[in-house]
């Protein structure tokens, strides 16, 4: 029992409880309250629920069902007729698809069913028992657990060998044809069902729930405890954590959070305030180019739902989208790009886009590639391991004989599944890909610390040495504690390995710590749910994934008084530094990738509008008065940006700086990529409902989008357009 | 073993009479209206009729949520994705029987926590009603919604602390909810 936060405790109070967890409350009387509590809850809901009316089957429809009593016991209609040996024989070789027709009308609800019949054996009874924990308890023997991740469909043989026999060559082309076409409609629904996995829970089987079928239903509280043991327990160091904190500059940093955190999934930031310019003149933050966000963003509303607040990482999402920088001056390792106009959601507040970019490589260095894959039993469903599968090979086609990859699996325990080899013996590596199969629990150190030697091993100096580890972060034994694993990525990113962390299919807990992971590894963090999403980081953005041109970068902007009365950052909320941060080179921040942009967004109030900066207060100094304006202060600049960056393989950081003005562009005069960034802002204020978001409006935000939308050679924006679109269908409905 | 017509048509009898609503309560919060929560209830019931009736012996309700699932999640498929409960649709589809809902206008408290179920995510909404109003273990949910009985647990713990946390104070002198830390 590690607190009083664990689903153990809940389980107790719900009559489920195991005798470690007894043992537990008898002995402490903190934990007893609590159990108190949570049964109160538990009577309230369920009182609530008690009342809750039943609603009943319409007269015709129960009578349908009492009538089929009869009608089933009496004859099976078949729908399909033929003759038993033409259907056994079709069978052997194709699979017969049969589609079940209901007595009764209901809506034509038709399910193709694959069934294998052998030559001579009657077809099965047109029994429909679904997976249930029967086995053990079973009376027949024939049930037994589905491992079979497709939803037991209802199952009707259509097979009484009353049939007439009207099979011939051509009804068995169609049939075959008819087949066909079924397939690919499981393969097309379960392709849906995938994208819609972790929000409505579908009969896929992880390895740990089919074992839990297994288990008699009958089970005694020791098996129950056991059960439970054995799968992980509950993963109370993640869900009662600080999720998000560790290891992390303080988000309230400047200000303490107005609210406390009212959801569990996702790490509680608040959305930075205006902070006057007078007392705060520095803003300082670590880039991010993590894309996350977004996809799970995309997932909740192609999933209808609005995601929650906190999932909603506007500096993420502004990041997934590709910009049309202008790539750096020759040996300028970044170019920024600044525009100034109003802001769309409030005309009177400045808006400034800062873009920054790394040039794109004409030769991608010599990469040594570690693969650590997550081969626990809950990567099993397809939008897990079979996609990183997918992935991986994609990545390891633009791979060429300069490279190396290695791959190191966990699950209970870690291992070596690919020693190093070249990147153009492509055989042997799809093959060790092919190999992978899920099952066991999470041992994520264990795997982690192999993979960083294997990488260490074959370091290839200027090259890209990098870690990449798939997994849906559900580590659950051995190293569990975010913080010392978080603390065993940072010390291995000091050997000049980098860490990409892509997140596969992932329900909501793990996010935080795969972001922190990736923040301490030096490394990248994204999320992917499609192909289509492994194509864009693993293809058509391998570089800024796999070569990192800059480690440690630091923006500080710092704000001329004199143009500008206060500012707000937009997302980076966990991002922020110290102003003192930004020269210590001991202080770790984001890394930027080959051809890699960065896009932040300031809301500036000029001076003499609303929102005086409230005073602070403070009697005044006895001996020292307040400093004027510098001469800089009135040649008219609003803010200059300073940049700070090391080298890949470097420890001293070098500074940059850009000194910007405002020449009041009008808000249509301004390039696309700055209407796009500032709807895709609004977008995101919307959706994390942020106090800020002024007068943004989700049709506000798609006439932007729509204005800024330019070439979109990839359909990224269009993409988009499309959520906002789903984002408006939803919220009128609340 | 043959079941006589008798036996079997007593046995459907007594699941309709026992599971009828419970199936429609689970459908309805799954798929959001009444109309389609019948047409997938109606669905369970006659593969029940055309099930063998061993395997199911001794785990009706577990065999007759997880049907009820799968054919929800058919439909879902099927209608491309999952429709948020809509509130209007509900009012149209009243229920056949007295409402007790009516009768408890004035338990504030009850309306309220249902309320706050029905903000939490879907996942964790179908869990708390499987184990607090239909009385499934955790064992029986994890087999009806393919969780793993850890993941089970997490969802329901979650749930609860939610509702603790947002009904905190609702009912002075009966319950005393703490908010959550």
């Amino acid at each position: 029992m590690t607190g009083i936060d664990d689903p153990r405790l809940t389980a107790y109070a719900v009559d489920e409880g195991d005798a470690e967890t007894k043992a537990a409350v008898a002995a402490s009387e903190e934990l007893q309250d609590e159990v108190e509590e949570i049964r109160d809850a538990a009577r309230l809901l369920a009182e609530a629920l008690a009342a809750e009316p039943a609603p009943a089957l319409l007269t015709e429809e129960r009578d349908a069902i009492v009538t089929a009593v009869g009608a089933t016991r009496r004859r099976r209609r078949p729908f399909v007729r033929w003759s038993a040996g033409l259907a056994a024989a079709a069978a052997v070789v194709i699979g017969v698809v049969v589609y079940r027709k209901t007595p009764v009308e209901t809506p034509p609800v038709q399910q193709p069913v694959a069934l294998n019949v052998s030559p001579g054996v009657e077809a099965p009874a047109p029994s429909a028992a679904p997976p249930i924990p029967a086995v053990g308890a079973s009376t027949t023997g024939k049930s037994r657990p589905v491992r079979d991740p497709k939803p037991a469909g209802p199952v009707v043989v259509a097979n009484e060998g009353q049939g007439t026999l009207n099979g011939n060559a051509a009804d068995l082309k169609t049939r075959v044809e008819a087949e066909r076409r079924a397939r690919e409609e499981i393969v097309r629904l379960e392709q849906a069902m995938k994208q819609s996995e972790p929000r409505v829970p579908v009969p896929v089987l992880s390895p740990r729930g089919a074992e839990a079928r297994e288990i008699n239903i009958q089970a005694t509280p020791d098996q129950y405890a056991a059960h439970y043991a054995a799968n992980g327990g509950v993963p109370g160091g993640v869900v009662g954590g600080c999720l998000g904190c560790f290891g992390r500059v303080p988000v309230d940093a400047y200000r303490q959070p107005s609210a406390p955190p009212n959801r569990e999934a996702y790490a509680y930031r608040a959305d930075s305030d205006f902070l006057g310019v007078t007392q705060n003149p520095l803003s300082t933050f670590s880039i991010d180019v993590d894309t996350a966000s977004y996809a799970n963003v995309r997932r909740f509303l192609n999933d209808g739902q609005l995601p929650p607040p906190d999932a909603v990482r506007i500096e993420e999402m502004l990041n997934y989208f590709p910009y049309d920088y202008a790539p750096p001056a020759k040996d300028e390792p970044f170019a920024a790009h600044i525009e100034v106009a109003p802001a769309p959601w409030n005309t009177a507040h400045r808006l400034v886009r800062i873009g920054l970019n790394t040039r794109e490589l004409d030769k991608r260095p010599d990469s040594n590639l570690v693969f650590l894959v997550d081969v626990s039993g809950s990567m099993k469903p397809a939008n897990k391991l079979p996609l990183v599968k997918q992935a991986l090979r994609l990545l390891v086609d633009q791979l060429t004989k300069r490279d190396r990859v290695a791959m190191v699996v966990y699950a209970g325990s870690a291992g070596e599944v690919l020693p190093p080899t070249r990147g153009d013996e492509r055989a042997t590596i799809f093959e060790a890909i092919d190999r992978l199969e899920s099952g066991g629990s999470t041992n994520g150190g264990e795997g982690i610390e192999l993979a960083y030697d294997l990488a260490a091993r074959n370091f290839i100096r200027g090259g890209a040495n990098r870690v990449i580890l798939a997994t849906d972060g559900d580590f659950n034994v051995g190293t569990t504690d975010e913080g010392s694993l978080v603390r065993l990525v940072e010390e291995k990113a000091k050997t000049g390995v980098f860490l990409s962390v892509f997140g596969f299919g992932m329900g909501n807990y793990q996010d935080s710590r795969l972001e922190a992971l990736a923040d301490k590894g030096n490394g990248n963090y994204g999320y992917i749910d499609t192909v289509h999403e492994a194509r864009k980081a693993l293809v058509e953005q391998m570089n800024a994934t796999l070569v990192t041109v800059a480690k440690d970068v630091k923006i500080q902007v710092e704000f001329n008084p004199a143009k500008v009365q206060s500012y707000r950052l937009i997302g980076y909320e966990n991002r922020l530094l110290r102003a003192e941060d930004f020269k210590d080179d001991t202080k770790d921040a984001g890394e930027v990738g080959a051809g890699h942009s960065v896009t932040v967004l300031y809301e500036l109030i000029p001076p003499g509008r609303e929102k005086p900066e409230p005073e602070r207060d403070v009697d005044p100094l006895a001996y020292q008065k307040q400093g004027g304006l510098t001469e800089a202060a009135k040649g008219g600049e609003l803010l200059r940006l300073k940049v700070r960056y090391k080298d890949p393989e470097g420890q001293v950081s070098r500074p940059k700086e850009w000194p910007v003005g405002d020449r009041e562009t009008k808000l249509d005069a301004t390039s696309p990529d700055f209407r796009f960034a500032a709807a895709v802002a609004a977008f995101g204020m919307i959706l994390r409902d942020s106090p800020h978001k002024g007068d943004a409006t989700l049709d506000e935000v798609l006439k932007l989008a729509e204005a800024g939308r330019g070439p979109d050679r990839h359909g990224y924006r269009a993409e988009l357009l499309t959520l906002v679109h789903k984002a408006k269908g939803l919220s009128r409905r609340d | 073993m043959i079941e006589s017509q008798e036996t079997a048509a007593q046995r459907i009898a007594d699941a309709l009479a026992r599971y009828e609503g419970p199936l429609l309560r689970y459908a309805r919060g799954l798929l959001g209206d009444l109309e389609r929560a019948r047409d997938v209830v109606q669905e369970t019931f006659l593969q029940l009729c055309r099930a063998d009736p061993a395997p199911v012996d001794g785990h009706l309700a577990p065999w007759l949520f997880t049907v009820c699932r799968h054919r929800a999640v058919d439909v879902q498929r099927k209608e491309g994705r999952l429709q948020p409960l809509d509130p209007s649709a509900l009012d149209e589809q009243p229920s056949p029987e007295p409402t007790p809902a009516r009768r408890l206008e004035g338990e504030d408290a009850l309306r309220e926590v249902l309320d706050v179920l029905g903000t939490l995510p879907p996942s964790q909404q179908e869990v708390l009603r499987l184990k607090l109003q239909e009385h499934l273990s955790y064992q029986q949910i994890s087999a009806v919604t393919g969780l793993s009985v850890s993941h089970v647990g997490v969802l329901i713990h979650n749930g609860l602390k939610s509702v603790r946390a947002r009904c905190a104070g609702t009912r002075p002198g009966v319950v005393s909810l703490r908010r959550v830390r």
